[in-house]
């Protein structure tokens, strides 16, 4: 679940920070704290313990976007302990066999958006106060499709070592990237950045949890053309390039599909 | 029960990742990784071993503390029949796109949102996002849409508002009028 650009409110004479929270997107834009979001997430899971069978299991992944001004060492560390206290209410309430939460970060390099160092202390905040994962949602916009060795800058001069950062380097940290584009370009790129951590970071194991497409939003907005990909087609693009390389195989065992409201 | 829509209107206003991730810890995970797992694995048991009965048809009590929309911090002027919110938050989903401000509506019988902005590698053409979902507090059934400004003047942002008609401006001073209601400009 994206809920939108991460914000705080402050006390209006102290200046003090009092909440964290998010701007949510849309119609209902508006800035809701951690807590109004754990009880959106905590009924979520309800909702999907109550009304399943006993045997699917759902992790819910609480996302924002890296967006500034409020995407500080506050707003992860805020986000992480949401999400420990999410949990702490599927167990309390004997939910926890089915049903868990995660964190998620949507990090982009786009025009605007949060720097790669402001992503860096997101995630080591939220990772420092979360006893649980938290998924990298977003892309790794420009990075090269045919090379790993960190040399081509992707687009802002972004490099495929930070990218490799936020999605598996941080503590806490499970690459589920955008697989949007219909070509293939973003399969080739989260590729490349598995063979980094290979090849450069010492990290042969980068697992990458699952592929995000976005065909249900494309459909809602009346296309979006070359970006389109099918959950299946996204997933099929990411797994037959990470197996085309005996470094970077490996078992993608996930899919999700983004839309607009619920 | 109004509780309860409220806070089904905040889950139907997010852009939903619905998803169902890996449960199963992998092979050589980095320790702290590992932890996690193991930790949800824990607890899983833990829920398997005592679950909460199941109730298919209950309808939860939710308690969500507060409504809102609220603006803390941020720079909001009543326009039309909704506000222009001074705010340079990106619309889901959108990319190599630069936003200026945003124009909001929570009527009765829907909600609207129109961002308004400039293309990133291409600044002089102008493009507004719009989000048109059915009524508070769900905000369900949303429909949306980028559209280029019709001729390319800079990035646009909503001036004013009559009803559901939008002036925006173009950073040359060029006026363009949309139809938030029919999600078209005029």
């Amino acid at each position: 679940m994206d809920f939108g650009a991460p914000g705080y409110e402050t006390d209006d004479n102290t200046g003090q920070i009092i909440s964290y929270g998010a701007w949510f997107f849309g119609a209902a834009h508006g800035y809701h704290t951690t807590t109004t979001i754990a009880s959106i997430v905590e009924n979520f899971g309800r909702g999907f313990y109550d009304c399943s069978s006993a045997t699917p299991t759902l992790v819910i992944a609480a996302g924002v976007a890296s967006e500034p001004p409020a995407f500080t060492a506050g707003h992860g560390t805020a986000w992480g302990q949401m999400v420990n206290q999410i949990n702490s209410y599927f167990v309390t309430n004997h939910y926890s066999g089915q049903v868990t939460a995660w964190g998620g970060l949507d990090a982009e390099n786009e025009s605007g958006w949060a720097t790669y160092t402001q992503n860096k202390t997101w995630a080591d905040a939220f990772s420092a106060a979360s006893s649980y994962l938290f998924v990298d949602f977003g892309d790794a916009g420009g990075c090269s499709q045919t090379s790993y060795n960190n040399s081509v800058a992707c687009s802002l001069g972004w490099t495929q070592s930070q990218f490799y950062y936020l999605s598996w380097g941080a503590a806490d940290a499970l690459p589920f990237p955008e697989i949007y584009n219909t070509s293939g370009a973003n399969a080739s790129q989260w590729k490349m950045i598995v063979l980094y951590a290979y090849a450069y970071a010492g990290a042969p194991g980068m697992t990458i949890n699952g592929s995000l497409t976005q065909a249900a939003a494309c459909s809602q907005v009346g296309g979006c053309s070359g970006t389109n990909n099918s959950a299946s087609t996204g997933w099929t693009q990411l797994y037959n390039a990470l197996n085309s390389d005996s470094r970077s195989a490996q078992t993608l065992s996930w899919a999700s599909d983004l839309r607009y409201g619920y | 029960m109004l509780a309860m829509a409220a806070s089904l209107a905040l889950i139907a206003t997010v852009g939903v990742v619905a998803l169902t991730l890996g449960g199963g810890a992998k092979d050589d995970l980095p320790a702290e990784k590992q932890a996690a797992y193991d930790r949800m694995a824990q607890e899983q048991a833990i829920g398997r071993d005592d679950p909460a009965p199941k109730h298919p048809a209950a309808t939860p009590p939710v308690d969500v503390p507060e409504p809102g929309p609220r603006f803390p911090n941020m720079k909001t002027q009543a326009a039309g029949a909704g506000m222009i919110i001074d705010t340079q938050f990106a619309p889901p989903g959108a990319k190599n796109s630069v936003w200026k401000n945003l124009w909001q509506e929570q009527g009765p019988a829907h909600g609207i949102a129109l961002y308004a902005g400039a293309v990133a590698d291409d600044p002089q053409q102008g493009v507004v996002f719009w989000m048109h979902s059915g009524p508070p507090p769900a905000y369900l059934d949303t429909t949306a849409a980028q559209l280029p400004t019709p001729s390319r003047h800079g990035a646009v942002h909503v001036e004013s508002a009559s009803g559901e008609i939008l002036t925006l401006r173009a950073n040359d001073g060029t006026t363009f009028t949309f139809n938030a209601a029919t999600g078209q400009f005029q």
